[in-house]
């Protein structure tokens, strides 16, 4: 066991020059990570292998491949739009999260997006590791009080003045994925087509699909 | 389990309770008045494993921020013994 008492000092600057808390997230993460291993909570080729997975073998495919059957298959969107995490399940995608998923509609009228004011709270298993700006103090902040604003600024996401902006802020026990529009012109195209369209952005709400396409207002 | 103490549509004002082993209520909320818009239904804390219904709350930005956003509204999941109901209600 740990012979050190808690809280652990970790040696990151003297004194007279502490660095700064939250300056630099990744030094502590090492640290912190180095710090579970060296206590045998985890491996380094468990995080190794978890990080790996999220990155590589997940990504946002399994989202995708969700909004696409949602686009195809009306009955499955009804069953997605009302217990999100059963719905789901059925094709086998809820993961390692214990989280719920509610999914939320976007429509000619409605702009759902998603921030976790708090931490950094985000659909994993559906959408892969969270982008670094989804985690920044800045796109937590911004978000919720200037979505239009925020939207337009960094995203370049032009959401107009009579469509309703939704900031879903969300927490531990229940995830949020967007359930984007289905752009016209795509009645032809396969399940796995529909799904190559759908971004990981527009899943999170930062993009807005079927927009440029669909006559709003 | 009895039933949950707030239903759809009820108006709740969000106390500075801290309900669980960790911070749930951002401070932006902190008093604000939102309405039920569905109960997620009963979750366990993350840390105690006490039960509690969950709701997810409607906000509108003109309650909460200065020189709100037209058209837009903020939601957010809080714990039922987070919320009360508002004063004369």
């Amino acid at each position: 066991m740990l012979n050190r008492e808690f809280p652990y000092r970790i040696n990151v600057g003297t004194d007279d020059h502490p660095v700064p808390i939250d300056e630099d997230p990744q030094a502590r993460a090492r640290a912190l990570q180095s710090l579970l291993v060296e206590a045998g909570y985890v491996s380094t080729d468990a995080i190794d292998a978890i990080v790996s997975a999220y990155e590589e073998d997940i990504g946002p495919m399994n989202g995708a491949e969700v909004v696409a059957k949602a686009w195809t298959d009306p009955d499955f969107k009804a069953r997605l739009l009302t217990d999100g995490t059963e719905a789901i399940d059925e094709l086998g995608y809820m993961g390692v999260e214990t989280a719920d998923v509610v999914v939320v509609e976007n429509t000619p009228t409605v702009h759902n997006v998603v921030v976790c004011t708090l931490c950094s709270c985000f659909p994993w298993e559906l959408l892969g590791l969270p982008p670094t700006w989804y985690k920044s103090p800045a796109y937590r902040a911004k978000m919720v009080k200037r979505p239009r604003r925020t939207l337009r600024e960094a995203f370049g996401a032009e959401i107009s003045e009579d469509v309703e902006i939704r900031v879903q802020d969300t927490s531990a026990e229940v995830r949020y994925l967007v359930l984007p529009q289905r752009p016209v012109g795509t009645e032809h195209l396969s399940l796995d087509e529909l799904a190559d369209l759908v971004t990981r952005d527009s899943m999170i709400g930062v993009e807005r699909m079927g927009g440029k396409h669909v006559e709003e207002g | 389990m009895s039933d949950p103490k707030y239903p759809v549509g009820t108006t709740v004002v969000v106390t500075d309770i801290q309900s669980g082993g960790y911070k749930r209520r951002p401070d932006y909320l902190l008093g604000a008045i939102g309405v039920v818009e569905w109960v997620h239904g009963v979750y366990p804390d993350l840390e105690t494993g006490k039960e509690r219904y969950l709701y997810h709350l409607k906000f509108n930005p003109a309650d909460v921020f200065d020189d709100p956003e037209p058209n837009a509204s903020v939601f957010l999941d809080l714990w039922e013994d987070a919320l009360r109901l508002p004063p004369n209600d």
